[in-house]
């Protein structure tokens, strides 16, 4: 053993049973005595030890490793001494629920253990799961997965399953894609089917054929194993289920959705209803009312049940006249046909296609 | 006369020398002196010099930064078993809370630099030479960056192209002082291919390519590039790319412009349930073979000279047989290679999980048994 200190030599006489006990017992005496552990937020990004700990140390002879049996890899990280202490900062956090030693030459001097999340502080919830709509075609794209919590990357291959109405488990319906699609802070995300068996004619289409079929029921489920970025995992099983319906080969037309408009003088909100689920994420993204000078209005947009409206309240009242609400073409259907192109094109029917461009614009108008 | 000679002859002689004080302060590709911000990196690729290209998918930006790691060395052959083990013990963790985001070569160096992140999403640079691993600091180093999203501001201004909303930068590539970016966007269904100048400008005008693919002339979507590589390909310079519905394309590079709609020539389709992971080039007795690893498939290999002499496209409409078509390949006894890249033109440094669950990374050897 390599350890000499006391605390380990106390652990090897004793037996497992107590060996927890008697490090966390350990730890906190340590502690006491002085290393401490650097939070940020609620990560444990470096140690703080007095240097009253060593008297005049070669800060060389300094190493932090796991506890683990059989480790003795010092772990990577920046020491920096000022007069009081000697701070460690490892290249990534502290692992929750692991014990650290600091050792100087041969000698552990104290051992730090990070502890678990508090209960309160695990709390991990999905929040939703788009389309929420229990509808879905059978050309459906894409799902999105927001969870109450930054989630952990790489791992929605094993907790993320669509299951048959016999239920069994179907396999190869998503992409398998490395690294993932999340948005920024790790909340939600993106699930593609398998644009292969998607897209007609391609080998995974006509060996495999679509992820999803005409008139059978489906459910989408997420494990409770998953776990967010600190450990911690989701407090349930969640699962959405479906039934699909015949493919959508229609991309979205503008000039077809009816808006309910406002008064003059009132700040309540223009409704504007599409009659068909849109992409989620991007219709957070995609619109923008402008008023007869061409200026942006500012307020706040809110997407309707089933993701088939949306409400924009302005922050100031409308004034009597005609506004312009504009659209990034690229706002897709649950199907991936935008408001340029069908997801896919039929070449051999090229009147599929509208006339490209990088906005749509409509029309309304505000009445006294 | 004499005396304006005289004035002019000083001023050159103060300009010169002013250029030659900036000159010899200047770093090299125009970079600065600083520690850059990085969220996160997802993408590796090595550029000229030893500058490394990080693709920061969550600050959606590439970095360019000087590993100042640039004397040629030879090859030190790498056989680390249980690599994940042996990282996470480096990082004072267990190997479920680290994963291998990329991995690239320093073609000059010969080292093997490793993108690692932790479960919370801390980004690690490491490097490889032999059985010696070391971090690579990012602190106080050669860097210039290059932001790959417009602001939307920026958009309404002059209207100029679409944004590059990158999600997920899926792979990047140099060549010829351009660096090559496919992005994947976590919204809608669309392929973001870029050429961007290095050293960087401030010229925001990068090429921006939308790409399609026909299924045999029939269907056509907008296609994301999952990996790609460069090649010579009958002495033209093409890109080679495998999109996330899996089919293998060719696109001659000098007709990849901004603004055009390009559509590559299918060259073969490797069948359903796979993603392609990694694309490289290599040599082997005056031979060329493109090595490819697949999600859901051993590591295929591609003779050039069958793509040389595959003049057919799967772009043209199929007939019933439906089997893995177009250019032959074939199958090396290599499966669940999660990384690859190229060290010399015959070796190749492998990230592998083993059929008894350990993950490895390692050299081949001269690639005798790969190339056979």
């Amino acid at each position: 053993m390599h350890c000499k200190s006391f605390p380990i030599r106390l652990c090897t006489v004793h037996s497992l049973i107590f060996f927890g006990a008697l490090l966390l017992i350990s730890c906190s005496k340590k502690a006491e005595s002085g290393i401490s552990i650097r939070w940020e937020g609620d990560r444990a990004v470096g140690l703080v030890i007095p240097s009253s700990l060593l008297g005049n140390p070669d800060l060389t002879q300094l190493t932090i490793r796991l506890v683990q049996e059989g480790n003795s890899v010092p772990i990577l990280g920046d020491l920096q001494e000022t007069e009081e202490r000697i701070l460690f900062t490892p290249l990534i956090p502290f692992t929750r629920g692991e014990s650290y030693e600091v050792l100087y030459g041969d000698s552990v001097i104290g051992t730090v253990a990070i502890p678990q999340l508090a209960q309160g502080d695990a709390d991990l919830a999905v929040d939703e799961i788009y389309p929420t709509q229990d509808t879905l075609p059978e050309n459906q794209l894409k799902f999105f997965v927001k969870f109450s919590k930054p989630m952990r990357e790489g791992e929605s291959v094993s907790h993320l399953t669509l299951l048959n109405s016999d239920n069994d488990t179907l396999k190869g319906v998503f992409l398998d894609l490395q690294p993932e699609l999340w948005n920024e802070d790790q909340t939600i995300l993106t699930v593609w089917l398998d644009p292969g068996r998607i897209k007609r004619d391609l080998i995974p289409n006509l060996e495999m054929g679509a992820p999803l079929e005409d008139g059978k029921s489906y459910r989408l489920q997420i494990s409770d194993q998953w776990k967010g970025k600190n450990g911690e995992k989701l407090d349930q099983v969640y699962s959405k289920d479906f039934i699909v319906t015949k493919r959508d080969s229609i991309y979205p037309v503008p000039a077809s959705w009816v808006f309910d408009t406002p008064k003059a003088g009132t700040a309540d909100a223009v409704i504007l209803d599409f009659s068909e689920t849109l992409d989620y994420s991007l219709l957070n993204e995609v619109f923008k009312i402008l008023n007869k000078d061409g200026q942006k209005l500012l307020g706040n947009w809110t997407i309707g049940i089933e993701e088939k409206s949306i409400r924009f309240t302005p922050e100031t009242p409308w004034k009597k006249g005609k506004y312009i609400l504009e659209i990034e073409s690229r706002l897709e259907d649950l199907a991936g046909n935008n408001l340029n192109r069908l997801f896919e094109i039929d070449l051999l029917n090229q009147a599929q296609t509208t006339a490209a461009s990088d906005f749509k614009q409509l029309e309304f108008e505000v009445k006294e | 006369m004499k005396k304006s000679a005289l004035i002019f002859g000083v001023c050159a002689l103060v300009a010169g020398i002013t250029a030659f004080t900036f000159r010899t302060e200047e770093l090299p590709y125009h970079l600065k002196l600083g520690t850059p911000e990085i969220k996160s990196m997802t993408s590796l690729t090595f550029g000229p010099d030893g500058i490394l290209f990080i693709g920061d998918s969550k600050g959606a930006a590439v970095i360019a930064v000087n590993t100042k790691d640039a004397s040629n060395t030879e090859l030190q052959p790498i056989n680390l078993e249980g690599i994940d083990k042996k990282l996470a013990a480096m990082l004072g963790t267990t190997a479920e809370n680290i994963s291998i985001l990329d991995i690239a070569v320093n073609p000059i160096s010969k080292k093997v630099y490793l993108a690692v992140q932790s479960a919370d999403g801390t980004p690690v640079l490491l490097s490889i030479a032999g059985e010696s691993i070391e971090a690579v600091s990012l602190k106080d180093v050669e860097f210039d960056a290059v932001a790959l999203n417009n602001s939307p501001a920026e958009d309404a201004k002059d209207g100029r192209g679409r944004p590059l909303r990158v999600s997920s930068i899926s792979d990047l590539g140099y060549s010829d002082g351009m660096l090559m970016v496919s992005g994947l966007s976590n919204q809608e269904f669309s392929s973001t291919f870029r050429s961007i100048p290095f050293p960087f400008t401030n010229e925001q005008d990068y090429a921006s390519l939308e790409i399609f693919h026909a299924a045999h002339g029939r269907y056509e979507t907008t296609s994301p590039i999952k990996t790609f590589t460069t090649a010579e390909v009958n002495g033209k310079q093409y890109l080679i790319a495998s999109y996330t519905c899996t089919p293998l394309v060719l696109f001659p590079m000098d007709e990849l412009k901004a603004g055009t709609h390009v559509k590559g020539r299918t060259i073969a389709e490797m069948g359903s349930g796979n993603q392609p992971l990694d694309l490289v080039s290599m040599e082997k007795d005056g031979k060329s073979y493109l090595v490819m690893s697949n999600s859901n498939r051993p590591v295929f290999r591609v003779d050039f000279a069958d793509i040389e002499k595959f003049q057919g496209s799967l772009t043209e409409p199929v007939t019933a047989n439906f089997a893995t078509e177009g250019v032959d390949f074939v199958s090396m006894p290599m499966t669940n290679v999660l990384q690859l890249d190229k060290i010399t033109d015959d070796t190749m440094v492998i990230l592998q999980r083993r059929s008894n669950g350990s993950l490895d990374l390692w050299t081949t050897d001269k690639a005798e048994h790969l190339l056979k």
